[in-house]
Parts: C-alpha cells; sequence; structure tokens
C-alpha cells in the first residue's frame, strides 16, 4: 500500500502541485505589476499635464515674487522646517 | 505611441545582444549590476545563458523615441515597477500644484481686502 502511495504523492506534487504555484504566482504578478493600455496613456497625459502645470505655476509665483516682494512661494516656505518643539506634540 | 511598460531589447547600449542593456533600462538598475549577475548566474547554474536567447528571440528592439527626457524615462521605470507609487506620485503633484495655486489666491484676496481699507480711510 505504502510502496503505491508514495510514488503516486510523488508525481502528483511533481506535475501538479508545482506548475500549479508557479502558475498561480505568474498570473498573480501580471495582475499586480502591469496595467492597461487605457490606463498607461490615462497616466502619462496625467503626468504630462501635471509637469505642464507646474512649470507655469513656477513662472507665475517668480513673477509675483519678482512684483511683490513680501510674496514668499510656497516652494521657498518649505524650505525653511519649523523647528521642532516637543511641547507641542499631540 | 508604443506600450511603455513592455520589455525592449536595447540596442543602443548593447554589448551581446542587447538583453542586459533592456533589463537595465526596464528596471533602472544599473546595467553593469546586471551584466555581473547574468555573467555570475550563468556560470554558476547555466541556465540564464539558454534564458538569455530566448528573452533575445521573443522581445522587439526598442522603439527611437520612446521618452522624450531622462526624467521621463525614471517616471516610466517607477510605474513599472510599481502603478500604484506612481499614481500616487502623480496625485501629490497634483495636490502641490493645488495648494500653490490657492497660496497665490489668498495673496491675492488678503492684498485686495487690505487695498480696499486703504481706500476707504482716505475717503
Amino acid at each position: 500500500m505504502n510502496d503505491f502511495l508514495i510514488p503516486v504523492f510523488v508525481c502528483a506534487i511533481l506535475f501538479l502541485g508545482l506548475p500549479w504555484i508557479v502558475f498561480h504566482y505568474v498570473t498573480k504578478w501580471k495582475q499586480a505589476g502591469t496595467i492597461t493600455r487605457e490606463d498607461e496613456n490615462l497616466l502619462d497625459d496625467l503626468y504630462r499635464t501635471a509637469r505642464m502645470l507646474e512649470d507655469r505655476l513656477m513662472t507665475v509665483e517668480r513673477i509675483i515674487a519678482a512684483d511683490n516682494p513680501d510674496y514668499r512661494p510656497h516652494s521657498a516656505q518649505r524650505a525653511e522646517p519649523a523647528p521642532y518643539d516637543p511641547s507641542r506634540r499631540n | 505611441m508604443s506600450a511603455r511598460t513592455k520589455f525592449y531589447l536595447d540596442r543602443q547600449n548593447r554589448k551581446f545582444m542587447g538583453v542586459c542593456a533592456g533589463l537595465a533600462d526596464y528596471t533602472g538598475i544599473d546595467v553593469t549590476w546586471v551584466r555581473v549577475a547574468t555573467v555570475l548566474l550563468t556560470v554558476a547554474t547555466g541556465w540564464v545563458a539558454l534564458g538569455y536567447f530566448v528573452i533575445a528571440w521573443l522581445a522587439n528592439p526598442k522603439p527611437v523615441g520612446l521618452y522624450d527626457t531622462p526624467e521621463d524615462e525614471r517616471f516610466w521605470q517607477g510605474v513599472r515597477s510599481s502603478p500604484k507609487r506612481s499614481t500616487a506620485e502623480v496625485r501629490s503633484k497634483f495636490r502641490d500644484i493645488d495648494r500653490r495655486l490657492a497660496d497665490i489666491e489668498m495673496f491675492y484676496t488678503s492684498r485686495n481686502t487690505r487695498l480696499a481699507d486703504e481706500i476707504d480711510s482716505l475717503r
């Protein structure tokens, strides 16, 4: 009985179990790691728009900063972080 | 426009068939490390060389002008490794733009109220 069962188990694991695991993870990886063509084009479009808007905004900020000396652009504000104060912790 | 989430052979920077250069371009890892790893794995296991030729036979060469700028290339490398993180980055970029625009709006609206106050005081 035992001599008959062991080769059956070994064959089942080798030819069914292992490919199953491999293909399971291959499909999972494909689902997780890729985006569809439409999503790719959308992402490309959004990325381009964001970069274009940022460029324009930087120009506008520069113009405003040149016209009004008291205006500090957001990027300049971010350069100096607030000093850490332990008493203001939540 | 050809897909930028596909694997391509990089014929411009190739040493042999462009698979290693393509992998480096796909993942963003330095091409030297990819080549060293390929050689080491070939010596250690052997089947990597077979995989190399299979990839070289299956994959298409990289189209000319796939990326406009090096920044573009880095962005798409990020998309390939994790689309979720890249979309989050784009969203945070939009939020940043929104915040800065709000700052400008705030600056102008508050300054105009001050100006109106001064005009009122002159009357």
